[in-house]
């Protein structure tokens, strides 16, 4: 879930404003156990051993994710949860007093994406409305909004991630490699680079997959992508479907020395391939 | 992105997008629900069942669990 839901911009931010989050250890083994967190979710669960539930602060459980749901699953599941239980979606008096953009935001921020979008499109936000069209496999209005940006790097990297939707994998790679080149200093060089990843490793250049993923654990660590590059790079050894590269998934049980040897071997395409791709 | 935690964080450069999920740690359980309980929020819990290292007790983005 760090790959998918929990580095998804969407998720991110609606956990933020809306749900109180906590993670802990109920294994038994290693660091962070918690004895009160296990006497108040033992047994109300469905999975016992790992999942991501749902409670109140009385203990009432609400419900839980799919253990391996997908980005999309547990935002539709997270904005469920707040429809089924307008208690708990109520704005902050900082929210109410919010205006023009950050009202828009604020919309955005609590999974109402149509209405942040109409608000985004009224008050002239056009890198704000692409998004969410984007999300929307709306492209018509992405390229409409696109048009009245200027930020090249936020053009480009909108365009990128349509071609990378639409399949359009040689396209996607040649237009996400000069964007990078162009603006090395984008935020969204990760965003780029995971994209760029899955364009080459469905184009069937997986070598180059793996080094535009690791370049991004190399050098962006502190990115909310690192994660999901990090296990897109290991993806040949995988159990687990990865709903990024269309499920593919490996066969058989690993254990955490397979990720880190495979994790390992995808540096050494990346330590090989970077000269490469630093000469242009 | 937007109202979120983004930083710019400079590595070499390029810049990560460093927006997180304000995760309270294993040791604030107590802490969470008494947030949960105070601003009306709904409690959810990540159940980790393989084990969580140092690093990732401390740090939600870092580590292992």
């Amino acid at each position: 879930m760090r790959a998918g839901a929990f580095s998804d911009e969407r998720v991110i931010a609606l956990l933020n404003r809306r749900f109180v989050p906590y993670y802990f250890n109920r294994s038994g083994m290693g660091e962070g156990g918690n004895a009160a967190a296990s006497r108040f979710t033992t047994g109300k669960t469905k999975n016992p051993y790992a999942y991501f539930a749902a409670f109140t602060s009385e203990g009432k459980y609400l419900g839980e994710s799919a253990l391996y749901a997908t980005k999309d699953e547990v935002l539709a599941w997270l904005i469920q949860l707040l429809r089924d239980h307008p208690e708990f979606d109520k704005p902050t008096s900082e929210e109410g007093r919010a205006e023009g953009i950050q009202a828009a935001r604020v919309l955005e921020e609590t999974g109402r994406f149509e209405e942040a979008r109409e608000r985004y499109a009224a008050i002239g936000a056009p890198l704000d409305e692409a998004r969410l069209a984007r999300y929307a496999q709306d492209w018509e209005s992405h390229g409409k909004a696109l048009a009245r940006i200027g930020a090249a790097d936020q053009v480009a990297a909108e365009r990128g991630l349509r071609l990378v939707a639409e399949r359009k994998w040689e396209e996607a790679r040649a237009l996400l490699e000069k964007a990078l080149r162009a603006h090395p200093e984008s935020t969204r060089a990760a965003e780029m680079r995971f994209a760029l990843g899955v364009a080459c490793w469905f184009d069937g250049d997986r070598d180059w997959a793996k080094f535009h993923w690791m370049w991004v654990v190399e050098n962006l660590p502190g990115d909310r992508l690192s994660m999901r590059c990090r296990v897109a790079a290991a993806a040949e050894i995988m159990p687990y479907e990865n709903p990024e590269l269309d499920n593919h998934a490996a066969r058989g049980n690993i254990g955490t020395e397979h990720i880190v040897r495979e994790v390992s071997k995808s540096r050494a395409i990346y330590l090989r391939l970077l000269p490469a791709w630093e000469k242009g | 992105m937007r109202t979120l935690l983004t930083v710019a964080v400079l590595a070499g450069a390029a810049s990560a997008d460093a927006c997180s999920i304000r995760w309270h740690f294993p040791h604030e359980f107590e802490e969470a629900r008494e947030r949960a309980r105070t601003e009306d929020r709904i409690l959810l819990i990540k159940g980790v069942s393989f084990g969580i290292d140092e690093e990732g007790a401390t740090c939600a983005t870092k580590g292992k669990w």
